[in-house]
């Protein structure tokens, strides 16, 4: 099993998609930061903004899903999955450490985003002349980025395995996030915390514990269940 | 011993069968050719065998056993399926190590099949820039790196110049001579004649035959070609016989349907003087469109 992980590590480490999406990442952060320029003293000097957060909720998270789809989707895109399957005719097993290594990639992705972010708010704060306090929120905010993020990884993988043409695997998730689960959510107003990015989103800004308990249990559930739908269609389907 | 590969009743239904009802075994230390129209079955075959595609019934095994059965798989078969396997991005080197990884086959093996198949100074370049030659062999260098003991190639030859043809075969030719087996297919039939010493032929996801390849080729209804003074009236003897003749040359008949003893005889019996008498060896094209009613 560690040489199935470090092997699939490779895999994500010795293509560039991996370093185009942490690059994205990295962009999105300081393109957040940015944003902050228009603000007053007083907005600037109150722990990181709630908006800042929610701009990266909706475009680092498609970052991590985009990962996540492409470690199993590029296997059958570019016809890999083949000499994958007869050097571990396991396919469960491979799942298994494709989770792992995506699990890894998307905690570092998720580190260095947070790191940049924080980071160039501090730097962008002390520009001006402030001291950029973070406080509990900004703690919970920057480990809940995280979590998050690694969550989303590794949904973004179950996605794969179950659709695994990556065009329509790709777009679907863009056509959710950026619009379908708004258009849900604004319907069911206050009932709409099922919904997955909604879950996602208050890992990293739940107001109390309860909502934060109730979003990890909720994006876990996602995380089995996209992970038992793709395991299942891996084991089943034929490799073309 | 178990055979290197064995497959028993195998069958592959879509939307009609691609594979039907398939029994055949190979042999150790033989190049066994898997020959067929385009779309008879032999990638659909070779992928039910290497558990990448799963039998709607029958059963394929290696070494003994169900692929997906073997502990160390890449000890067992190596396998070069398509050109197509490979991450455009990802260099020859990185694209073995995953591979080795996987199945924890020691680094310096990576090197040694890099250098066997003559990719070492191309092993850091990006696959996506590679010949379809250049990619063949690393397929081949992918099949080899757990140092199997039964090689599958589907068209191993596609894309090879003539003298990578001629390494492919010194080198399953050494392959086999210390009793590994190796399964290959090809549409190159004059490729296969020259590779394979037994020959598994399909049709429409059907076995038509299988046959040690001399005799395959023998045995085809090629003819036996009679040169006389009097080709018209040893036409006729032959035909009276049940043969069928034809004039090909101003003194020359080519029959079918009766051994050349018998053509032998029938003219000495009517005291018809031959130049010449031989029977004629057919060529694998002739075998395989009689064998298949395909054409080549």
């Amino acid at each position: 099993m560690p040489g199935l992980f470090i092997s699939e590590v490779r895999k994500i480490t010795t293509t560039s998609t991996f370093y185009w999406l942490l690059a994205g990442g990295v962009a999105f952060s300081l393109l957040a930061v940015s944003s902050l320029s228009g603000a007053d003293d007083a907005a600037m000097t109150q722990p990181i903004t709630e908006q800042l957060f929610l701009f990266l909720g909706t475009f680092v998270k498609l970052g991590f899903l985009i990962l996540g789809i492409r470690i199993v989707t590029d296997e059958f895109r570019f016809g890999t999955a083949t000499p994958t399957f007869l050097f571990t005719p396991a396919r469960r097993k491979v799942l298994l450490a494709k989770v792992g290594a995506a699990a890894m990639c998307g905690v570092f992705m998720a580190v260095v985003t947070q790191v940049v972010l924080f980071g160039s708010a501090a730097g962008f704060f002390a520009i001006k002349g402030e001291v950029l306090h973070i406080g509990s929120a900004g703690t919970h905010a920057f480990f809940g980025g995280i979590v998050a993020g690694t969550f989303w990884t590794v949904i973004g993988l179950g996605v794969g395995a179950v659709i695994r043409n990556q065009i329509i695997a790709i777009v679907g998730v863009v056509v959710w996030f950026m619009g379908f689960e708004d258009i849900i959510g604004s319907r069911l107003g206050d009932a709409d915390w099922f919904l997955p990015g909604r879950a996602g989103l208050s890992l990293a800004l739940a107001p109390d514990g309860r909502a934060l308990w109730n979003g990890l249990t909720i994006v876990l559930v996602y995380a089995a269940l996209t992970l038992a739908l793709g395991a299942i269609a891996v084991h089943r389907k034929d490799v073309a | 011993m178990s055979a290197p590969i064995e497959v028993s009743g195998l069958t592959k239904v879509y939307d009609q069968p691609a594979v039907d009802d398939l029994s055949f075994a190979i042999e150790w230390g033989q190049v066994s050719g898997f020959l067929g129209p385009n779309g008879a079955g032999k990638s659909t075959t070779m992928r039910m065998i290497l558990g990448l595609s799963r039998p709607t019934s029958g059963v394929a095994t290696v070494d003994g056993m169900r692929f997906d059965q073997l502990e160390r798989p890449a000890s067992v078969v190596g396998a070069l399926l398509d050109t197509q396997q490979f991450h455009p991005q990802r260099s020859a080197r990185n694209h073995l190590r995953v591979y080795a990884d996987a199945a924890r086959i020691p680094a310096p093996q990576v090197e040694e099949v890099l250098e066997l198949v003559e990719l070492t100074d191309a092993a850091d370049r990006r696959v996506g820039g590679f010949s379809l030659g250049m990619k063949q062999r690393l397929g081949l260098a992918t099949a080899l790196l757990g140092e199997p003991k039964i090689l599958v190639l589907d068209e191993p030859a596609n894309g090879l110049d003539p003298s990578g043809i001629r390494w492919l075969r010194s080198f399953l030719r050494e392959f086999v001579s210390d009793g590994k087996a190796a399964f290959v297919s090809s549409h190159l039939l004059g490729e296969m004649a020259l590779m394979a010493d037994d020959v598994i032929v399909i049709a429409r996801g059907s076995l038509v035959a299988q046959a040690p390849m001399h005799e395959l080729v023998v045995h085809s209804d090629a003819g036996v070609r009679a040169r006389s003074e009097e080709p018209e009236r040893l036409r006729s003897v032959v035909e009276s016989l049940g043969a069928r003749a034809e004039l090909v040359s101003h003194d020359t008949i080519l029959v079918k349907g009766i051994a050349v003893e018998e053509v032998g005889r029938a003219a000495a019996r009517d005291q018809i003087v031959l130049y010449g008498l031989a029977s004629e060896e057919g060529s694998l094209e002739d075998v395989f469109l009689q064998l298949t009613g395909s054409e080549v």
